[in-house]
């Protein structure tokens, strides 16, 4: 993606980002149908499907199945990435959200697609995991392949990844808007014109391929006519509390299951396995938490389909399932098991309103608002979420509703633990996007790719005399003390020369004086610099304290402003 | 079994009937004068009345006519048992998720469909208007004329019917049911219903009145808890239907007031209906089914005829003539443009289809093999209802 002189003019872009638009949602699409089709195939054929398990007619071979299948699955899912992915790790929304934010490349192609097999591994053998983190990666991964062609636009491959996650979205929730939003939400956190207008193209192209030629019925329709009472909207407002409170406990079991992964005395390619015999043998008393539920989201919404101890006990559960999962390598997302326990949640938040004796409009409102509270609050996407509940049900009564619990669960669940689950596992790799884009960015360049100047060093057993001759020569006013190994002693200014000319330099140099070490950040390096006043500072090794250079505090500012200065053009581009 | 319309025409043998057949000879209807025996008529077991009375005018006459074979029926009413009978029909007239399980326990042969639809040439110049016998050849030779899943192992649907619910009119003056969650609505809708005593159909209704959309039915009625609410469901009916086990007695049941609502085949509703019968049919939840011919493994005509009967019953325009008899749905694209108005009454039969576009809004089209494997386990629990009850 270059940027200056050789960029093409406004219709050469006009042409490519309304092809690449239109190209990458059509192959998004199209793909994004073949991963859901083959989880379902393998859903199907393996015996997760309750379709397929009441069909089968023998119970014994039905029960070893049940255990079998997510084990094997997980031996086979942690394998592979093992083996064949150099991450050796499942790749997913986080690692999009870093691309697009740092303007860095995607891991791997091949990378992707083991993650992408492993997904489909994962969910067709009924880990419980999501399938809309990884349609959101193969989404990003189809885009980058674009990476290869010099297209001389700038900010080509965010625009891109954009489009390709906006026509997975697009195309697994058969809703265009949510895709489009998503993707700027989520994915690039700004909305200028020149990313805005290719990913409405890429959505569009991802539901006509997606509605058009293969004819996919609405998601989830749900009879609702409106709220009955205005109290109601109160209790909306409550339930997105609730489920904030929920969210949190979420997000901790993922990441203290993953820290309890990572601690285990257990090859990392045997962890999915572990998990994989817990999933089957809780499967054996609730067959229902295997896969991704849709049946389970569809009960949900029926009044008298669950009695309170069985949703409680498939909240816990499903949740606890899918910490378990995601934390030791299944592969897969966390927006549909968070739609699941939210569902279920709702559902038993309206029991217990009927038991309390208070008038309400009936189970689906409940659930439905529950069910996008939690999951936009763990990923972050409260936008989103409203968008999905009017595509999906085409309701707006119901969208209203479920506004009111999604704004109060966010709002907390970004008090109590940041903006998403991804944001959180992010920071846990060093990239803390809580400050912005900007403070990222700077987090993540270092020191060291600056241009760093040649200092003029003084021995600390020179003499203020022969220190003095050399400032004058090179027309400096400060030197850098360093021994004859090039370890860092001082710094020795100009003004601190003395009219003793014997003095020794190691007698007036300041031993205090600012350095900075080549792996800093250029955000830490800024925070470091406060209040520094001096001509340019030291660059030392971390390691042995070695100089490698000097670097002067206009070089830093320079480069937070072309970083800050990129964003805004980004942020404010129109084609 | 009890034999009917001894139709017995004339004589020719079985090799001669499939020569004229598939050596296109146009001359094999040959003079009617002489009585024939009953080991060379082919016996064809089916659901008589009005269905019966149409595949008579439609199919079997002109068989009859076109080959010099006789035809005699046998009454059949659904379920595997006539397929261990010492002897039982020739062809059967199955629902096609029984032909599944009958086939699958080795009680139907299996055959090869390319010989029923390589044949149609022969057919096709067969019939008397050459223009269309032509334009019929063209059609016919593609396989995809036939519509999805129309041939299996042991079987070949032939048409698509509904089962679905109607009501008399004159029981509901004011507002009448539209949807098939009404049926569970006693409140609004009060009355006997007349359902057949079987799950089949009724746990679907159940399901759909919970607001279930038709693309899931089946997914949640797979599961113990979607059972459970079918059972709540079908409580709130308890007390209130009367049971059949014949098709023909529910359209009785209305005509003569006994039910208010009533479960039954699209076919017999409408011929009661254009007979001047006072009911509606409601086609919100009506689900379409299809019906396939199948060989028994123990029956006796030889196959040549077999097959040469099924090649001549699977003609588009033999499918379109049964489809102005009776609104059941022909399963060849190409029939569609043969079907016009009924024969005495002059309606427009297309629209009374199953398949018919404005009856699709909420259609369920049945999934044969999850009802097959799953017979025993709805059978178990619409048993255990219904003595419940006792």
């Amino acid at each position: 993606m270059e940027t200056g002189s050789r960029q093409g003019n406004t219709s050469y872009r006009f042409v490519v980002l309304t092809l690449m638009g239109c190209g990458l949602g059509t192959v998004v699409s199209l793909a994004a149908l073949l991963f859901v089709e083959c989880v379902r195939w393998l859903n199907s054929a393996l015996l997760i499907a309750p379709r397929a398990r009441v069909q089968f007619a023998d119970p014994t071979l039905l029960a070893i199945l049940t255990v079998l299948v997510p084990t094997v699955g997980g031996l086979l899912v942690g394998h592979l990435l093992h083996r064949f992915s150099a991450e050796k790790r499942v790749l997913g929304p986080p690692d999009v959200i870093l691309s697009a934010q740092l303007r860095k490349p995607l891991p791997g192609i091949r990378s992707g697609l083991m993650s992408t097999i492993a997904a489909i591994l994962s969910l067709g053998c009924g880990a419980s995991v999501g399938q809309y983190g990884p349609l959101v990666y193969l989404g990003a991964l189809l885009a980058s392949t674009l990476d290869r062609f010099k297209l001389r636009i700038p900010n080509a491959r965010s625009v891109a990844i954009a489009c390709g996650v906006a026509a997975a979205i697009s195309t697994a929730f058969n809703a265009p808007i949510a895709g489009l939003v998503f993707a700027h939400e989520v994915i690039l956190r700004h909305y200028s014109l020149q990313a805005f207008a290719p990913t409405t193209v890429a959505s569009a192209s991802g539901f006509v391929v997606a509605n058009v030629l293969f004819e996919r019925p609405p998601l989830f329709l749900v009879a609702f006519d409106g709220v009955g009472h205005a109290y109601e909207f109160g209790l909306f407002a409550l339930l997105g509390v609730l489920c904030a409170l929920l969210a949190v406990v979420f997000m901790k079991c993922v990441i203290g299951s993953a820290r309890l992964a990572a601690k285990m005395p257990v090859h990392a390619s045997f962890r999915p396995a572990i998990a994989g015999v817990v999933v089957g043998f809780v499967a054996l008393q609730i067959p229902d938490v295997l896969g991704i539920g849709s049946e389970l989201l569809r009960f949900a919404t029926i009044e008298g389909a669950f009695s309170n101890p069985e949703l409680a006990v498939l909240v816990v559960s499903k949740l606890l399932l899918t910490a378990l999962c995601l934390g030791f390598g299944f592969a897969g997302g966390i927006f549909s098991p968070s739609l699941l326990v939210g569902i279920l949640f709702g559902a038993l938040c309206w029991n217990l309103l009927g038991t309390a004796g208070i008038e309400t409009s009936g189970i689906a409102v409940y659930g439905i608002s529950s069910m996008v509270a939690l999951a936009s609050a763990v990923i972050g996407a409260p936008l989103t979420a409203i968008l999905i509940v009017f595509e999906l049900t085409r309701n707006y009564e119901l969208t209203i509703a479920a506004m009111v619990s999604v704004v109060f669960a966010n709002l907390i669940v970004f008090r109590l633990a940041g903006r998403s689950l991804f944001d959180i596992q992010l920071a846990a790799r060093g990239v803390d996007l809580s400050g912005g884009r900007d403070q990222a960015q700077m987090q993540h360049a270092r020191l060291i790719e600056l241009e760093l100047s040649q200092a003029v060093t003084v021995l600390p057993e020179d003499t203020s005399a022969a220190a003095h001759a050399k400032l004058l020569g090179e027309k400096r006013a400060e030197a850098v003390v360093v021994d004859s190994s090039r370890k860092f002693s001082g710094v020795l200014r100009l003004q601190d020369l003395s009219s003793d000319s014997s003095v020794l330099v190691k007698n007036l140099q300041q031993s205090e004086a600012l350095y900075l070490f080549d792996d800093l950040s250029l955000w830490d390096a800024m925070n470091e610099m406060k209040g520094y006043v001096g001509e340019s500072i030291p660059v030392l090794s971390r390691t042995e304290h070695r100089l490698l250079g000097v670097i002067s505090e206009s070089a830093i500012v320079e480069a937070y402003l072309q970083i800050v200065h990129q964003s805004r053009q980004e942020e404010n581009d129109a084609l | 079994m009890r034999y009917k319309h001894g139709h017995l025409q004339q004589t020719a043998r079985h090799l001669m009937i499939a020569c004229s057949l598939s050596c296109c000879m146009t001359s094999s209807v040959s003079s009617a004068a002489e009585p024939v025996t009953s080991d060379v008529s082919l016996i064809i077991g089916t659901w008589g009345g009005p269905y019966e009375a149409a595949q008579y005018t439609a199919l079997f006459h002109p068989f009859e006519q076109h080959t010099g074979m006789a035809v005699s029926t046998a009454d059949y009413t659904g379920g595997l048992a006539v397929l261990n009978e010492p002897s039982p029909p020739d062809i059967l007239d199955m629902l096609q998720d029984e032909a599944e399980v009958a086939c699958e326990a080795g009680l139907l042969l299996e055959f090869d469909h390319a010989s029923l639809v390589d044949a149609d040439r022969g057919i096709a110049s067969t019939t008397q208007r050459a223009s269309a016998g032509e334009d019929l050849a063209r059609d016919s030779f593609a396989r995809h004329d036939f519509y999805r899943g129309v041939f299996s192992d042991c079987s070949v649907a032939h048409l698509s019917f509904s089962t679905l619910i109607a009501y008399d009119e004159r029981a509901f003056t004011s507002e009448k049911p539209q949807y098939i969650k009404d049926l569970f609505d006693l409140e609004r809708f009060p009355g006997k219903r007349a359902l057949q005593r079987s799950p089949a159909a009724l746990f679907e209704w159940a399901m759909m009145a919970e607001g279930v959309p038709v693309s899931q039915i089946y997914d949640l009625l797979s599961t113990e808890r979607g059972l459970r609410l079918v059972m709540n469901r079908l409580e709130k009916l308890r007390g209130h239907v009367i049971w059949w086990d014949n098709p023909a007695e529910a359209v009785a049941m209305l005509e003569q007031g006994d039910a208010v609502m009533a479960s039954g085949y699209n076919g017999r509703f409408f011929e009661a209906w254009s007979r001047g019968v006072p009911i509606n049919m409601i086609w919100d939840g009506q689900i379409i089914d299809r019906s396939v011919w199948a060989i028994p493994a123990s029956s006796s005509a030889s196959m040549a005829t077999k097959l040469a009967f099924l090649r001549f019953a699977l003609h588009p325009e033999r499918l379109a003539h049964m489809a102005r008899q009776i609104p059941y749905g022909p399963l060849r694209k190409s029939a569609f443009k043969y079907i016009g108005l009924h024969p005495d009454s002059g309606i427009v039969m297309r629209d009374h289809l199953p398949t018919a576009e404005h009856h699709l809004a909420n259609a369920l089209h049945r999934d044969t093999r999850w009802y097959a494997r799953t017979l025993r386990l709805r059978e178990d629990y619409f048993s255990r209802w219904l003595a419940e009850g006792e």
